[in-house]
């Protein structure tokens, strides 16, 4: 166990005995990461903020759940997430325009809506480059599939890790990785043509005659 | 090699690289994976709010299930709406708890608190440059002495102006926090009493006063963990001082 784990525990049994100040440090030590978790996931500031807040009002009153039965880390993720999609589920619902669904095996079933907090703007996609449009992508693709995309690219985490974060079986995050990318890939083939200087490179790199 | 060994590759080592000069699969999957880490790693540095922890307490401070939180959330609202007051109270509230713990039961006077002097615990002392600013700003309206009453309560005394003292009383009306009146041809006193969790609680509700002390110019003093957080021995005594129960007399000053 490292000592910010240690560190952690701490606190959370100081917070369970209810010492002053104990559950504030826990909040110090958390804020930020689930808020960016919360952006991560919903893509708007204020409601990453509102959020934020239910994460932890929801830690306040579940605290006591904390079983140690995975690392603080781990738990404290997994009520964030749920949290967060139980808020966007309630968006969606509220949104007659859109459709969802969080259940992999019903993928293909329903009309995949992803969240867009922003419309396809031309002019961004005309001016900037392809960083940049990998960027407008992310917020195209559905929640969880962001989701999975971060802990595995950006965060450079196992299936195993994921599987843990996200409570799922290990063929569920490699499937949700897979649909992911695929997704992912399918957003920015929309805009092919303006990728002609990227797809040459990447067939000359690599002789792939199936590049982007 | 086998293309499932493959992930982000930063430091490529030869094999790995020779396997994507020759796998167009991997290599693609391998760009992918880096402009994905790229967009990431922007939308990593989103802007916090400056506002998030306030805006988590707040929202939890309406959670709260402990029954005193209303009658300090009460002091509180009190201390923020009227700055000037609400920074001399809180101090003098803090001094006097630390005063507490130093030499009990003898009365201590708060003046001699303000001078520097040797810390007696690992609490701090003011210096002489706090002491200053405190007394300056405040104009030193209040002085309480602090001890220990016969029914084991540990008493307070805010001496006030009529002004003061009024404000106080409406305060205390307003709020319907319960208190006693002494009115007699000698004396003028309100009376409240609470557990020394309170002043704790109150202390912590401090930081957030302490905010104020750009207006004041006064420099912060009392830190949270003087007196909330701290050696686990010091966390020993802050427990003690918790099961106290204390006594805040509003003395109005006589002319």
């Amino acid at each position: 166990m490292g000592e910010n784990e240690e560190h952690i525990l701490r606190l959370v049994n100081e917070a369970l005995e209810q010492r002053p100040g104990a559950f504030e440090s826990l909040i110090h030590a958390y804020e930020r990461k689930a808020y960016l978790h919360a952006y991560r996931l919903c893509g708007h500031r204020e409601d990453a903020l509102e959020i934020t807040q239910e994460i932890f009002l929801k830690l306040y009153r579940n605290l006591s759940g904390f079983r140690r039965e995975s690392s603080f880390n781990t738990w404290f993720y997994r009520l964030a997430s749920n949290v967060a999609y139980d808020y966007l589920r309630k968006r969606y619902r509220d949104d007659k325009n859109r459709s969802f669904s969080w259940d992999d095996d019903q993928e293909d079933r329903v009309e995949l809506e992803p969240m867009d907090p922003t419309p396809w703007p031309e002019e961004i996609v005309e001016k900037e480059d392809l960083k940049n449009l990998m960027q407008q992508a992310l917020w195209k693709l559905r929640p969880d599939h962001r989701e999975v995309l971060f802990l595995y690219d950006f965060e450079n985490r196992s299936y195993e890790e994921i599987a843990e974060l996200l409570d799922c079986q290990l063929g569920t995050v490699k499937s949700r990785l897979h649909r992911a990318r695929t997704e992912l890939r399918k957003i920015i083939l929309e805009r092919r043509e303006l990728f002609e200087g990227y797809l040459r490179h990447t067939n000359q790199k690599g002789g792939s005659s199936h590049g982007l | 090699m086998d293309c499932r060994s493959l992930r982000h590759i930063q430091d490529t080592p030869k094999e790995i690289k020779e396997h994507l000069e020759q796998c167009p699969s991997c290599y693609e999957d391998f760009q992918w994976s880096n402009h994905t880490r790229e967009a990431f790693s922007e939308l990593e540095r989103t802007e916090i709010p400056n506002n998030l922890h306030q805006t988590i307490m707040t929202a939890l401070e309406s959670e709260m299930p402990i029954a005193r939180k209303s009658e300090v959330k009460s002091w509180f609202s009190f201390l923020q709406w009227k700055p000037v007051l609400s920074f001399a109270a809180a101090s003098v509230l803090i001094v006097a708890l630390a005063t507490m713990h130093y030499s009990r039961p003898e009365p201590v006077q708060t003046m001699e608190l303000l001078q520097p002097k040797e810390p007696e615990t690992s609490m701090r002392a003011l210096t002489k440059e706090e002491a200053e600013a405190v007394t300056d700003s405040m104009n030193m309206m209040l002085v309480p002495p602090a001890a220990v009453s016969e029914d084991g309560f540990l008493e307070i005394f805010l001496e006030l102006d009529a002004e003061e003292f009024a404000s106080w009383q409406e305060f205390l009306g307003e709020k319907e926090i319960p208190y006693q009146r002494i009115e007699t041809d000698d004396e003028n006193q309100l009376i409240i009493e609470g557990t020394g969790n309170d002043l704790v609680e109150l202390n912590l509700e401090l930081k957030n006063a302490l905010k104020l002390q750009d207006e004041l110019n006064l420099p912060e003093f009392v830190a949270e963990e003087d007196i909330a957080v701290g050696t686990r021995e010091e966390e020993q005594v802050v427990v003690m001082k918790l099961q106290q129960s204390y006594r805040v007399i509003f003395l109005l000053k006589q002319k």
